[in-house]
């Protein structure tokens, strides 16, 4: 490790924070549904799509009313998706001419891009239209971000509001999420890419010769636009099949460090709009601090174990670090911090191959997904699921201390424990039931590039990222239908089955009345509580996976270390 | 008889729906809780 490695980190951070706050009062602002700098030029198209589509804005729901409206623009949204991968091939904006996509490929993307998982079987460059990547898979990356956004948004109104029936309205949410808050940001966004070199273009791709002679295929297309909301909505789909690590999506290390800043500003902010919320900034500041020491521990092991290189390869007498699958212009530093960021927040992007990692750095990514994507997390996504966390862990520190369990003056029963280990659970039972099914059969073998540990670990990984709608790849582990069926399937649940019960607990606090903190409450933003709170999520995670992550890069470390590769 | 890959669009588009009607089912599961 160098100290350059844990500049870009600070970097990173020094621009982040100051862009915290303002992001976070602003949506604050914005779905409270008060007037922000945005509203003269935004508010008539908003209210334009309201009257287009019959919204009343003023009609708030319940929670189960919320949770059926986001269940039933999903449908919409997989049909619609469906139908444009399985006909693009009649459709304009195909310089290409690409066929239709084979239907259980098509079925598998629709999952994957309206869960924001952006799991892909495929390659973009080579099997995507235009019309496909613009109109089907950047419009799922803004709506399903802006869902995200949404049910983060409604759950905290349901942690913060006092004998109320209802959430807020998910039409309303989710136009303003998308609106005011994703549209402005990628666009300055892609415009930067585009500055840095990222293509921007409806052209068919140009065949050139080479100064060698040959002859190569230089692909083109609307990537700058796509490329600023894959990141800003921790989507992660590549436009090409080496994603981040191409350097049409990625060229420099400026667009490295700004991806990194476009997946992780709206995260942060949330957590200073949960604490304007809350009327209490310290609430959102102790999740924050809880967030950091994960995002910076996950960080640091995979940079140390990357650093620290492959004794096989040392033994060869070549020393440094691992540099296979890595870029050169991001290195092992850039790579790192990357692989890091992207799986806390459930960004299915990648700068390098997690394959190529070392075992310890590759378990890195694997255990960052299987905390349940909660360490700053997808937008959205990453809030509610942590919220769940902290009832989680008032409820433990409740039975430790022998009170009843209190959050924000609102006393934890058995149904919202109830709601959150179901919650909870939906991480553990989706990653490690496929895996075992997996593993048994033939179908589940048949497309590994490896066997032993690292194969397992391939797997694992698949239906880790899958179900904590991350979306990146370990690579090595090839498509086909059983995969296709099977991951798309656990994407779909992965998404709703822990976003429906936080909508029921939301709905569960909100009809609560909150009472006055006393002598004996316990306090949600002390360093006790983060310390507990982290203790809860890691005993969580420890539990459940520690087995299966032996099974896969642990014992693969140990036996490299004895020089056995796989 | 129809081959099996020609069964295969139905096939998935069915468990689209069965998958998303288990979710309706899981919300309307839950309001009972």
């Amino acid at each position: 490790m160098t100290i350059y490695g844990w500049l870009q980190a600070i970097v990173l951070v020094l621009a982040l924070v100051p862009a915290m706050n303002p992001l976070g009062t602003f949506m604050a602002r914005l779905f409270a549904g008060e007037r922000t700098f945005l509203s003269p030029v935004l508010g008539p198209v908003e209210r334009g799509i309201y009257r287009a589509c019959g919204i009343d804005a003023a009609q708030e729901m319940s929670w189960s009313a919320y949770a059926l409206a986001l269940l039933a623009f999903s449908i919409a949204g997989f049909a619609f998706l469906y139908v444009l991968l399985r006909t693009q091939a009649w459709l304009p904006f195909n310089p290409q001419h690409f066929a239709n996509l084979p239907p259980d490929l098509a079925w598998n993307a629709a999952m994957s891009f309206l869960t924001n998982t952006n799991w892909q079987f495929y390659s973009g460059e080579s099997t995507m239209s235009y019309l496909s990547q613009m109109a089907g898979l950047a419009w799922h990356n803004f709506v399903s971000a802006a869902a995200g956004i949404a049910v983060a948004i409604a759950v905290i109104r349901g942690v913060v509001r006092s004998s109320a029936t209802t959430l807020g309205n998910f039409w309303v949410d989710l136009t303003r999420a998308t609106l005011y808050v994703l549209l402005p940001i990628a666009f300055v966004g892609a415009l930067l890419l585009a500055w840095q070199g990222v293509p921007q273009n409806l052209d068919a791709y140009r065949t050139i010769r080479t100064l060698e002679g040959a002859s190569q295929t230089i692909t083109g297309g609307p990537m700058a636009t796509q490329e600023a909301i894959k990141e800003l909505g921790t989507n992660g789909g590549g436009f090409v099949n080496a994603n981040s690590s191409s350097p049409n999506e990625n060229p420099t290390p400026f667009t490295n460090i700004l991806e990194l800043f476009l997946i992780l500003v709206i995260p942060f902010a949330l957590l200073s709009t949960y604490g304007r919320m809350a009327r209490d900034a310290r609430q959102g500041w102790a999740i924050f601090a809880a967030m950091a020491i994960l995002l910076v521990a996950g960080f640091a092991g995979a940079y140390g174990a990357e650093a620290a290189g492959n004794p096989i390869v040392h033994a060869m007498g070549v020393t440094g670090g691992n540099m296979e699958g890595k870029e050169t212009r991001f290195g092992i530093a850039g790579s790192s911090l990357f692989a890091s960021i992207t799986t806390d927040t459930s960004t299915g992007a990648v700068n390098a191959m997690h394959d190529s990692f070392t075992p310890l750095g590759g378990l890195v990514p694997i255990v960052n997904m299987q905390l349940g994507e909660i360490v700053f997390g997808g937008v959205g996504s990453g809030l509610y699921g942590m919220l769940i966390f902290v009832v989680l862990t008032v409820f433990i520190a409740g039975l430790m201390v022998g009170r009843t369990p209190e959050f924000l003056g609102k006393k934890i029963e058995a149904r919202d424990v109830q709601l959150a280990i179901l919650a909870i659970l939906v991480t553990p039972v989706l990653t490690l039931v496929p895996t075992a099914v997996a593993v048994l059969l033939p179908a589940g073998l048949a497309t590994l590039n490896n066997a032993g540990p690292h194969g397992f670990s391939e797997i694992l990984y698949a239906f880790t990222s899958t179900n904590a709608n991350n979306g990146s790849a370990f690579v090595g582990l090839g498509g086909n239908t059983f995969y296709d069926v099977a991951t798309g399937l656990n994407m779909l649940f992965g998404r709703f089955a822990v976003a429906i019960p936080a909508l029921a607990l939301a709905g569960s606090l909100a009809r609560k009345v909150a009472a006055p903190a006393g002598a004996g409450t316990f306090t949600t933003t002390s360093p006790i509580f983060v310390v507990l709170l982290l203790g809860t999520i890691l005993i969580v995670g420890a539990l459940t996976f520690l087995p299966a992550d032996a099974l896969g890069p642990i014992v693969e470390h140990l036996l490299v270390q004895q020089g056995k590769t796989f | 008889m129809p081959s099996l890959s020609s069964l295969l669009e139905p096939g998935l588009l069915l468990l689209a729906a069965a998958g998303f009607f288990a979710l309706h089912c899981y919300i309307r599961g839950l309001e009972r809780l």
